[in-house]
């Protein structure tokens, strides 16, 4: 039997984002609404609140309403603010796409891994790890 | 006497003639595909060259965050994924705008691919007429480009591609 993964995708300016559900504790959305800012104040004094956008050096960015709290099992989780959660999507492990061995030596710390092609979208695979273990 | 002479000078002129010939024959054709990036003209031979893909809503780069800056991100060709590189910051030549509209795959130990602006022409060059560009080390930090011939009135270097596949970029 061929393992699934879920994965949450979020769509920046159509460019696919996809998060393995296994890495995150709770998703906020509509954050505005809910009034999450003291959440973010206490997190941003850690130094655990991160937006997707500067992680992924986008300049660009649609408005972010939606946080991603990724579980760290040690009590070190962090905060990623995001855009729009597009959707949650179960995919086969062995679909996915995984980033030549050059591209990971050299990326550091290792945070795009993988690849999805989801209809002609391509996805790419992000991962928190580093920056959990960091702090 | 004369006529003897006659006949030496035609001898003499049949072996030159030949030996004309095997020049001929022993000057040996590289193939080269010539782009242009950014006005700055590159061939690369066509040995290693495997294929050319126009950049599209279908074929695009995507930027890998956290990796040096010649690496500009990967593409997705027929569900493999390429390391897309910049030649000109490999090279250390200033790069003013990146209008690409062309990849080009080449394929050494792995495969790697290269944006360009567009195709010049695909040439076949005798390797008598390719010539060591005086000052190459200056010229390039890692000396890629130490080869360059005239085409059309240009000067028109060539991408040593092992020596590329060797070196700190593509280890």
């Amino acid at each position: 039997m061929i393992k699934k993964i879920e994965i949450l995708v979020i769509n920046i300016f159509n460019k696919f984002i996809g998060i393995d559900c296994s890495e995150i504790k709770r998703v906020i959305s509509d954050i505005s609404l809910n009034n999450e800012s003291a959440l973010i104040k206490e997190y941003e004094i850690k130094k655990r609140f991160f937006r997707i956008g500067k992680l992924l050096n986008i300049e660009q960015m649609p408005e972010y309403n939606s946080l991603v709290i990724v579980d760290s099992n040690d009590g070190k989780d962090i905060i990623i603010s995001t855009p729009s959660i597009s959707e949650i999507i179960s995919i086969d492990l062995l679909d996915i796409l995984i980033i030549p061995e050059f591209i990971r030596k050299k990326q550091d710390p290792v945070f795009i891994w993988g690849f999805y092609k989801n209809y002609k979208e391509l996805i790419s695979l992000i991962t928190f790890t580093f920056f959990i273990n960091k702090g | 006497m004369a006529k003897n002479n006659k006949i030496n000078d035609i001898i003499k002129e049949i072996e030159e003639g030949k030996n004309k010939e095997t020049e001929k024959k022993a000057s040996i054709v590289k193939e080269y595909l010539i782009v242009d990036i950014d006005l700055n003209y590159f061939a690369i031979q066509l040995e290693y060259l495997r294929e050319v893909i126009d950049l599209s809503d279908k074929n695009y780069i995507v930027p890998i965050p956290y990796t040096p800056q010649y690496i500009l991100g990967i593409i997705n060709i027929r569900d493999e994924i390429i390391p897309v590189l910049s030649l000109l910051k490999i090279f250390n030549i200033e790069d003013k705008n990146n209008n690409y509209t062309k990849i080009a795959i080449i394929d050494e130990k792995f495969k790697i691919a290269f944006p360009f602006f567009d195709i010049i022409d695909l040439k076949l060059v005798d390797i008598n007429n390719i010539k060591l560009i005086k000052n190459a080390t200056k010229k390039s930090k890692e000396s890629f480009l130490i080869q360059e011939f005239e085409h059309n009135g240009k000067i028109i270097s060539v991408i040593d591609i092992l020596k590329l596949f060797s070196s700190e970029y593509l280890m």
